[in-house]
């Protein structure tokens, strides 16, 4: 019996994403003479048919649910619903929006302000309003800036107690590419952000950080229980 | 159904215009919503029937709100329904726990359909705890995972959907397969 080489490490990656075909007879004979591989790859293969069953089931599920038509009285009440919610962001989605241009003009204001003058200057405060941005359960409110001139670098939010093993995930997204890496991903404790708290954002500044990000950037808060995405708060976006 | 690339495009648009408030968006999005009640009924029947008409109306309706709540972070990478399909998934689940749980504390009349066959409760189970794993990884060695076993498609194809080259869709795959081992394992241990 072989001992546990980390060059099976390799091997193992390369049959499990098919590169290294199944009857590759010399390179899984070396899997097979390792306890630890052999373990591993059962596993595998185990966890990759489980994954498969799982598909096959949603995509019947997706399948199923297309071919079939709707009661009437189902889709009265989805119309209803989406129509009511669409005509309560209509009426609520103006002040978000108008509010995020008012802090990308504060952010501006700050930013020049620190051009032109020193940060002790008295013509570096700017008035920044209290802004709250509601979730429609109103469990836990959409980012909220805090402070009166550094709105971009600190963020509260309000939200449910959190229980043992929660966590607040904040997630900062190019709000024109929202299927690319988030730009920030955080896992914070208590519901506020610093800027500075970000171990990987410490040698940024928040006016660095916009001069080289896009244009528009979204956040997100959500509330995970072990991984899982509890709540979520409506997105944010703020333009530069 | 079958869908080309263009079509999760189309749906991405979709849900833009519809945030957006356009009213074909909104009329679109109404037509395509249709398959809420009726996954939840599909999955229902497929799990003996745990949940009557009324409480399937209650999740559909707890489903609208999910989703509509979460719609910022549909990002185009499956179809609308697939997409739905796993908040009414979850929800469906959730709502047959809660009822057992309410059945056993005696708050409900017994309801003997409430009993699901065993081995779709293992199915139910099973799918669950995959789910869960899923949703703990990486957003994108998720999203690499799921659209390898669950849409179907090769590294090449994940690759361009992702705008990632083709080797770091393997190695992120990889990477997302070692680790729901390793949740797998451990919850299956703690299980025992």
């Amino acid at each position: 019996m072989q001992a546990h080489d980390p060059a099976h490490d390799s091997l193992l990656e390369r049959v499990i994403v098919g590169d290294l075909p199944r009857d590759a007879a010399p390179a899984m004979a070396q899997l097979a003479a390792c306890a630890q591989c052999r373990e591993r790859l059962a596993e595998f293969d185990e966890l990759q048919a489980r994954l498969e069953r799982a598909g096959e089931e949603e995509r019947a599920g997706v399948a199923q649910a297309a071919a079939g038509e709707a009661s009437a009285k189902d889709k009265r009440r989805i119309e209803e619903f989406v129509r009511t919610r669409v005509s309560s962001q209509d009426s609520g989605s103006r002040a978000p929006r108008w509010i995020a241009l008012a802090l990308a003009a504060s952010l501006a204001g700050v930013i020049a302000a620190r051009v032109f003058w020193p940060p002790s200057s008295p013509g570096a405060a700017i008035e920044q309003p209290d802004v709250l941005l509601s979730d429609e359960k109103e469990e836990l409110r959409g980012v909220t800036p805090k402070g009166k001139t550094h709105a971009f670098e600190s963020f509260t939010w309000i939200s449910p107690q959190l229980k043992a093993g929660e966590v607040y995930r904040l997630t900062i997204t190019n709000a024109a590419d929202t299927t690319a890496e988030p730009l920030v991903i955080a896992n914070i404790e208590r519901a506020e952000w610093r800027w500075a708290d970000v171990g990987a954002m410490q040698a940024r500044s928040v006016a660095e950080f916009l001069a080289k990000e896009p244009q528009e950037i979204e956040w997100v808060v959500e509330i995970w229980d072990v991984g899982k995405r509890v709540q979520r708060s409506l997105p944010v976006s703020a333009w530069r | 159904m079958l869908r080309s690339p263009d079509d999760y495009l189309s749906d991405l648009e979709l849900v833009r215009a519809l945030r957006r408030g356009q009213p074909e968006a909104i009329a679109g999005f109404v037509r395509r919503m249709n398959c809420v009640p009726l996954s939840l009924a599909a999955q229902n029947a497929r799990l003996g029937r745990p949940l009557n008409d009324h409480d399937i109306e209650d999740v559909s309706q707890e489903v609208l709100v999910l989703i509509w709540n979460k719609l910022g972070s549909f990002a185009g990478l499956s179809t609308l329904e697939t997409w739905v399909y796993r908040f009414t998934s979850f929800e469906l689940m959730n709502a047959v726990r809660r009822k057992r749980t309410r059945q056993r504390v005696g708050e409900l009349d017994a309801d003997p359909a409430v009993q699901s066959a065993p081995d779709s409760r293992t199915r139910l189970m099973e799918y669950e705890h995959l789910y869960r794993a899923l949703d703990r990884l990486e957003p994108v060695d998720a999203h690499v995972i799921r659209l390898k076993h669950f849409q179907g498609l090769s590294f090449e194809e994940i690759g361009a959907r992702l705008s990632i080259p083709v080797n770091t869709a393997k190695t992120k795959y990889y990477r997302g397969v070692e680790k729901l081992r390793e949740f797998l394992r451990k919850n299956a241990d703690e299980n025992a």
